[in-house]
């Protein structure tokens, strides 16, 4: 008994996987430097029986892009996961974990944690944590000091949110010691996948693959609470602790995101509309197109950034040129059906 | 399934009262409507009954059981009104949100959970709607799925805030017929709160009309809706008209043009 919807969102998925493996291979051998599909094979074939090429492209394919790679899926499916969660709990298609503010909030705690120095180990990951925590905490806050539930009002809180503590970080680089740690904060901030190693794809996988695990097991309570509160209370869940529980899935996700890659835009809102629109509003299905999505969308970015110029484009400048104009076509194509 | 509620009292503020000592027994496959003016508390009242509001003293028991919040109950659903939906959904995962009663935590709709979706929307008459999205629907196709989703979770008693509200004349009929139906056919309790008293004659057994500082008045809708009630609660100059000679066994409201 599989609906019309189902059997699409099966195969939108499927497909998508499929995309996904042929793009991570072509950003595989595609780059500045050359290398051809078979040598990729042959790269890859020897990293796995053990006996390793020490060779230029042994280097360039195993050690710098597969991590990398991996990296453009575990944070651009961590990000559109996380604002699939957030618009379902919020009941609100315009927001997602920068809109929020969680980014920034999280970049706050990273960068103030840069700072201080000498923390155990994870303490930074901690830091960005509870600064992501604290900034949805407020923006939600803020949000519900207003009567009578708007749209826009929780994504104006988000936007004061989100600049305040753009602001901080700019305080806290304003202060940083300028040899050691502004260029650390500085670079990392920018939103780059050029750091990426296989440390960075281990702390990536751990952590959003937990919070996409606690998201996966509530993906129903994500739609009942799309409902909003009075109608998710009537259909027998309780609003608060649900959203609470989904939220802090969510922070985690986005702040290791953060961690990993800096702050990028746009992903956690463009991806969830899009396959909301155009595969199923189910969270069951959702929550696994979007993420594919997610991570398809972050591996051609990437790849667009590594390749098109001479010197590498930042993602968040590239996420937003795309990004933009998808989200004015999907726009548009909303307010048309609606008419 | 019996339901009372004993000495029911709510206020927002000190100075005004909203409901103050309300009793009323409703028993199994009854209807009731509440009547009341713009802003004299219906909505109040159902969020208090089903628990989304708390009362300032009294409560509210099924069965002789006090119970609080009684819509978290298995055997109570709540329909909202039927405004847009932001959402998507497909009529079929909109009303398979009505088994979430009787679902495991973590756990999404069973094969049997949709078949049992696809029974309530056969029921309302809307199967052909399944695969439609909730978001492209009309107002009278949505409130509906809305009926779909409440009978989903297998009630013994729903609670519905204007239904029939923002309907043209037809789907208002389809609305109060399909209700009918139900508490006739399946012995399921309904309470709804309306606008429309010729709506309230029509269908109910019992009637609740609110007025101001917690008065109220309650009993057989026969009894409740009479020209005195009516002119009393709603300051409307009302004659109620017998329609029997017409060959018609209804009775008509006409509101009278001069006011008070």
């Amino acid at each position: 008994m599989l609906m019309k919807e189902e059997r699409k969102a099966f195969m939108s998925i499927g497909i998508g996987a499929m995309l996904l493996l042929i793009m991570a291979f072509v950003s595989l051998f595609l780059g500045r430097y050359m290398v051809s599909p078979g040598m990729v094979f042959q790269v890859i074939y020897h990293e796995i029986t053990g006996r390793t090429l020490a060779s230029v492209e042994q280097n360039i394919i195993w050690d710098i892009r597969l991590p990398r790679i991996m990296l453009n899926i575990l944070v651009g499916g961590g990000l559109a996961a996380a604002g699939v969660a957030f618009q379902g709990v919020f009941q609100n298609r315009l927001v997602s974990p920068d809109i929020l503010g969680v980014s920034n909030g999280a970049g706050f705690g990273a960068a103030l944690g840069l700072l201080l120095g000498r923390l155990p180990p994870f303490g930074i990951a901690m830091m960005a944590f509870c600064g992501g925590l604290l900034s949805v905490g407020i923006t939600y806050a803020i949000s519900k000091i207003r009567k009578g539930k708007s749209t826009l009002t929780l994504v104006l809180s988000g936007i004061v949110v989100s600049s305040f503590f753009g602001a901080m970080i700019s305080y806290i680089k304003l202060v940083a010691d300028t040899d050691s740690v502004l260029p650390s904060i500085t670079y990392w901030l920018m939103g780059s996948f050029a750091g990426a190693s296989y440390a960075n794809v281990f702390f990536c996988a751990t952590f959003i693959g937990l919070g996409l695990l606690v998201l996966h097991l509530l993906c129903w309570k994500i739609n009942i609470l799309s409902m909003g509160d009075k109608e998710a209370y009537a259909l027998g869940i309780d609003p608060e602790k649900n959203r609470m529980a989904i939220v802090i899935a969510c922070t985690f996700i986005t702040a290791t995101c953060v961690m990993a890659t800096g702050i990028i835009g746009w992903i956690g809102m463009i991806m969830p509309n899009l396959c909301r629109e155009f595969i199923s509003a189910n969270n069951k299905y959702l929550l696994p197109a979007a993420t594919i999505g997610g991570g398809l969308f972050m591996v051609v970015i990437d790849l667009v950034a590594r390749i098109s110029t001479a010197a590498e484009i930042p993602i968040g400048i590239l996420t937003a040129v795309i990004g933009a104009p998808i989200f004015i076509i999907v726009f548009f194509k909303q307010e048309g059906e609606m008419n | 399934m019996r339901l009372q509620v004993v000495k029911g009292s709510f206020s927002y503020s000190k100075d005004k009262k909203i409901l103050e000592d309300l009793n009323l027994t409703l028993d199994k496959g009854k209807f009731l409507c509440i009547l009341g003016q713009n802003g004299i508390g219906k909505t109040t009242f159902l969020n208090c009954l089903t628990g989304i509001l708390k009362w300032d003293s009294g409560y509210v028991s099924l069965n002789g059981k006090r119970v609080d919040g009684i819509s978290k109950e298995k055997e109570v659903a709540y329909v909202p009104q039927a405004r847009g939906v932001d959402f998507p959904f497909t009529a079929l995962d909109m009303v398979a949100m009505g088994r979430t009663k009787h679902m495991g935590f973590f756990a999404t709709p069973t094969r049997r959970d949709r078949l049992i979706s696809l029974e309530c929307l056969e029921m309302m008459g809307i199967l052909d709607l399944a695969d439609r999205k909730c978001s492209q629907m009309s107002g009278g196709q949505l409130q509906m799925v809305y009926i779909a989703r409440a009978l989903a979770s297998n009630p013994r008693l729903i609670i519905l805030d204007e239904p029939e509200a923002h309907l043209d004349f037809k789907n208002q009929a389809l609305i109060l017929n399909r209700l009918k139906d139900l508490v006739e056919e399946k012995g399921i309790s309904c309470i709804m709160n309306t606008h429309h008293p010729q709506h309230a004659l029509k269908i109910s057994d019992y009637t609740l009309i609110l007025g101001e500082n917690g008065m109220y008045h309650y009993g057989e809708t026969m009894d409740t809706l009479t020209e005195e009630n009516i002119n009393q609660y709603f300051r409307v100059a009302t004659r109620i008209v017998d329609l029997k000679n017409l060959g018609i066994d209804e009775k008509a409201f006409v509101m009278l043009s001069k006011n008070e």
